[in-house]
């Protein structure tokens, strides 16, 4: 210890610094004394005993070296200093207490040293056991005593004699099991070349027509199969391939082998042929001719047919197309005949096109009935009102454009609710509603021609025999079940694009007039609810009857054989269908995973099974003797534990096991 | 052994299993007494040798392949036979260390329960206790896996048995469900694939190691409470001790049949168990398998418990639900529920 050792650093300056400046007060300040802190490294400097764990932690925290490399080139004065000072107190601590070390610092030691062997401890369990203890987890069978790892039985441990290599050697060349297992595996190969050369030779022999045919099939299957092969792996060579079988077949039609080769020929020939030159000749004339005969009538007669299909179809179409426009335009020409008027049937004729071209001729024909209407007014001053209530429609232009779009938009509606409606009323009512439509125009005529009653009678006369036709249908129809029919729930447009309305009177109601008609008998609606009584009725739940003859029957007087058989009903529970109510749905019952076979089948993939195919195949597996020999089915029942009885199973010996 | 301990109550017997000479009782005499095993069968009236302990000491347990033992009480002490004081001693607490069990592989580690509900791992090697943990229910005895060197379960006060995996205690990796009342003894089998649980509620169950349900559940009439059970060390009985003084000796396989079997047999059995085996998930047959009649007051509580433990779980999904969390995230499996706060 040096003599500086004696001088405190702080004092000392503090005094200095009184010196030199001689007026200042001195002030004692009262200063907050600083926690001690604890931390792992003051902590783990107290474990003395040396572990390679603690040294680890040690090392860490950067104090193992302390201790040693103090005495380095680091040692200054003031540590030795405080190094003494730190001794002198601890030294006079030990004189007045016994508690070297608050018992915090005790506990938090304790907690730190465990820490750091339980961590320990797990490494070297983990280390020494877990192979083991997986392995036997997992083994399909275990068999105690367990067995060492080489096979030796614990508890009787047998020493085997430990051979040279010559030793070794004999042992090999005398084994008779290994010279035995040779010689019946030599035997085994000549049986089988013996086999198979007697198989050659069989099939060599064999004459069958039919044989060889099959044989030769399947040499083409074979070959075809390698083909495709072939070209998936590599097209160039199939190629080649292809163009040999394809001169392989060239050469064998080629060389006449397969001419008339059929049984009923060659007795012809025989009979005849052979006789008769001529007959021979006429033969084969008429053979050739059957084959050019033949080859022709396939390729014209798929022409022809394809041609009368399609000119069948068109006239189909047009018939179909024109039967109800005919029929109201039929009605109208008729009307038209005896009218000296022919504006009312243009009119009709007009609305009944719907093409822009005959509005252009309506709006021409109004032009002239103003016309006349004109002249008429002047004659006959007393119609006058009918006149004022006429204007409007003499306005050629607007007018008929304001009531365009209105009948368009009107019509946009109506042909919803037609396509709702009344595809089931057979278009029917999209005839009526049409005439109905048009009567507009009518009135007009009617009302610029007073005189013309005949006409509008006529009109009115065809209109009404269709019309009243279809009403009649409506009515027989509408009787029908209305849950029969399917439902649209259709919103009507606030506004419609311009092109759209355009678009809507192109649709041809005609059309859909002739597909109504077409599916007039399908009713599948109604189809579809007799099904699903069907099925409702197959998965109702029935009672079940137990009646028996005999039994019961002595129940005394009171009860009939009514009531009798009633004891015996076990009534079944009512019970809710799924689809209920809802039209248009099945939702079949009995196929649920709780009924018939379901009950019995696992709902779910068990545990270790990833793959329901793997599930399957370990249950499809026959375990008996019925479908297995006797050695198979002991090694596949072999039980997943063995034990003797009345021997003691001791514990697995670390000792033995790590050969310590 | 009854005409050994008269007067007293032992509350543990250990067997040394190193040369099986002797055996160790500790009792509510606060005497630990060592005796020789052969005499045993005579009319052995003192002990070959005794200490007078300085508190009750309430468990003992060998350590393997040694002579060596420990015994628990206020302290865990290590003793070598015929000396009278102890190798070590550890103090951990002023809590009573009710059971503690020598593991029968790994030769140093001993695990313990406390009264405050805590189990710790200690290794002799060591100057402090390694880890503790505490459950929420006390536990009462524990079993090490002879089979395994980490895993071992605990009987506890929770009707549940659960098995810990002594390197990640923070919470059991299975938990063991059946009984109706408190567990009190559990041991293993020597194979290590099952072991046995003697329940409060007079009953024996069979558990398979890692399964959550019983195997099979013994019961009789007469039989009380059930407070300790065995296995015998060929893994062919069960020995249970119970509260009406009785010892009985169980089949563990109860369809077992005893005695030497013809190869035939032996064969039928095989291929019956692996049928057993193959279509055991098949509903029917799981119920068939499963099936087990117990006694109406087991039933009853059994059927009881079952309505408690669905109203705390539907009370829970509530709460949780409350708090702002989903199904999955609020739920606790079984295993983590059993424990209280963090591992130490």
């Amino acid at each position: 210890m040096s003599d500086d050792s004696d001088i405190d650093d702080v004092a000392h300056q503090r005094l200095l610094q009184s010196i030199q400046t001689p007026g200042s007060v001195k002030k004692t300040r009262l200063k907050k004394g600083t926690k001690q802190k604890i931390d792992a490294s003051s902590l783990l400097s107290h474990i003395t005993v040396s572990r390679a764990s603690t040294n680890k932690a040690k090392e860490s925290l950067g104090i193992a070296g302390l201790e040693t490399t103090e005495s380095g080139e680091k040692s200054t004065k003031k540590r030795k200093s405080e190094a003494a000072n730190q001794e002198e107190k601890t030294k006079k601590r030990k004189l007045k207490s016994k508690t070297l070390i608050p018992l915090k610092d005790v506990e938090a030691r304790k907690a730190i040293e465990g820490k750091i062997a339980f961590n320990d401890l797990k490494k070297e369990v983990t280390h020494n056991w877990t192979e083991l203890v997986q392995s036997n987890r997992i083994s399909e069978q275990l068999i105690f005593p367990l067995t060492k790892p080489d096979g030796v039985l614990w508890g009787d441990e047998k020493t085997e004699p430990i051979l040279t290599e010559k030793e070794m050697e004999v042992m090999k060349a005398t084994d008779i099991k290994m010279a035995k297992e040779r010689l019946s595996q030599m035997q085994r190969m000549r049986a089988i070349v013996g086999i198979q050369e007697a198989k050659n030779r069989y099939m060599n022999k064999i004459k069958s027509k039919g044989y060889h045919r099959i044989l030769k099939r399947e040499k083409r299957k074979q070959l075809l199969k390698e083909f495709d092969d072939l070209v998936t792996r590599d097209p160039n060579a199939a190629h080649e391939k292809l163009a040999e079988l394809d001169l392989q077949r060239v050469m064998e039609r080629g060389s006449l082998k397969h001419r008339g080769q059929n049984q009923k020929f060659k007795q012809m020939l025989e009979k005849h042929a052979s006789r008769n030159p001529e007959v021979k000749k006429l033969l084969d004339e008429h053979l050739r001719m059957g084959r050019e005969l033949k080859a022709k009538v396939v390729a014209a007669g798929n022409g022809d047919a394809s041609d009368d299909e399609s000119a069948n179809k068109k006239d189909e179409t047009l018939t179909k197309k024109k039967s109800i426009h005919d029929l109201l335009k039929d009605a109208a020409q008729e009307a038209e005949k005896e009218s000296k008027q022919k504006v009312g049937a243009a009119l009709l004729d007009s609305f009944l096109d719907d093409t822009d071209a005959q509005k252009v001729t309506l709006a021409q024909m109004r032009a002239k009935k103003r016309q006349e209407a004109a002249q008429i007014r002047s004659i006959s001053a007393n119609l006058a009102g009918s006149a004022t209530k006429d204007q409007p429609l003499f306005d050629e232009t607007e007018t008929w454009e304001e009531q365009n779009e209105q009948e368009k938009a009107d019509k946009k509606k109506a042909k919803k609710q037609r396509h709702k409606k009344e595809k089931s009323r057979k278009g029917t009512i999209g005839v009526t509603s049409y005439v109905r439509k048009d009567y507009d125009p009518k009135a007009e005529a009617r009302k610029a021609e007073d005189g013309e009653d005949n006409f509008d009678s006529k009109v009115d006369k065809a209109v009404e025999a269709a019309g009243v036709h279809a009403e009649e249908k409506r009515q027989k129809e509408i009787e029908i079940d209305p849950s029969k029919f399917l439902e649209l729930n259709t919103h009507d447009l606030t506004q419609v694009s311009a092109d759209f309305v355009d678009k809507m009177d192109q649709f041809d109601e005609e059309t859909s007039n002739v597909i109504n008609e077409a599916f007039k008998d399908d009713d599948v609606v109604g189809d579809f609810e007799e099904i699903k009584e069907g099925v409702k009725d197959k998965e109702k739940v029935k009672d079940i009857d137990l009646n028996l003859a005999g039994w019961g029957s002595w129940v005394g007087p009171g009860t009939t054989e009514k009531k009798r058989r009633r004891n015996f009903v076990v009534k079944a529970k009512e019970k809710k269908r799924k689809d209920g109510e809802r039209n248009g749905l099945i939702i079949t019952e009995s196929l649920t995973a709780k009924d018939g076979i379901g009950k019995i089948q696992p709902r779910s993939l068990p545990f270790p099974y990833s793959r329901v195919e793997d599930y399957e195949a370990v249950l499809k597996q026959p375990l008996g003797l019925d479908w297995n020999m006797e050695k198979m089915r002991d090694e596949m029942c072999k039980p997943a534990v063995v034990v003797e009885a009345g021997r003691a199973i001791r514990p697995i010996n670390k000792k033995v096991l790590l050969g310590e | 052994m009854e005409t050994l301990k008269k007067k007293t109550f032992s509350s543990d017997i250990s067997v040394d299993n190193s040369n099986g000479e002797h055996f160790v009782t500790v009792g509510q005499d606060s005497q630990l007494k060592y005796w020789k095993l052969n005499s045993a069968l005579d009319d052995q009236k003192t002990p070959a040798h005794s200490i007078a302990l300085d508190g009750i000491a309430y468990g003992v347990s060998h350590i393997t392949f040694s002579s060596d033992f420990v015994t628990c009480g206020e302290d865990i002490s290590v003793w070598k036979p015929f000396r009278d004081t102890p190798l070590r001693s550890y103090n951990l607490g002023t809590d009573t260390i009710h059971t503690c069990r020598a593991n029968p592989v790994e030769e140093n580690v001993i695990v313990g329960a406390r009264a405050d509900r805590s189990i710790f791992v200690l290794d002799t090697r060591q100057e402090v206790p390694l880890k503790k943990i505490t459950m929420k229910m006390r536990p009462n005895k524990i079993s090490w896996n002879p089979m395994e060197a980490y895993t071992f379960t605990v009987a506890s006060e929770d009707f549940s048995l659960y098995t810990f995996d002594m390197r990640y205690m923070e919470h059991p990796v299975q938990s063991h469900q059946g009984f109706t009342s408190a567990v009190l003894d559990v041991d293993y089998s020597p194979t290590g694939q099952e072991f046995v649980a003697a329940g409060y509620d007079r009953s024996i169950r069979l558990f398979k190691a890692r399964d959550i349900t019983s195997r099979d559940v013994y019961y009789t009439k007469r039989m009380a409470s059930v407070l300790s059970v065995l296995w015998s060390a060929d893994s062919k009985f069960v020995l249970s001790g119970s509260n009406e003084m009785n010892i009985r000796v169980w089949k563990a396989n109860a369809a077992e049949k005893l005695g030497p079997l013809t190869k035939r047999e032996k064969q039928a059995f095989a291929y019956n168990e692996k049928l057993r085996d193959t279509f055991k998930n098949h509903p029917e047959v799981r119920r068939i398998a499963k099936h087990r009649n117990v006694p109406k007051h087991i039933f009853a509580a059994a059927k009881e418990h079952k309505v408690i433990r669905d109203s705390r779980a539907r009370r829970d999904l509530r709460r949780a639900k409350a708090a702002g969390l989903d199904e999955d995230e609020s739920y606790l499996p079984q295993t983590k529920k059993a424990m209280v706060g963090d591992a130490e």
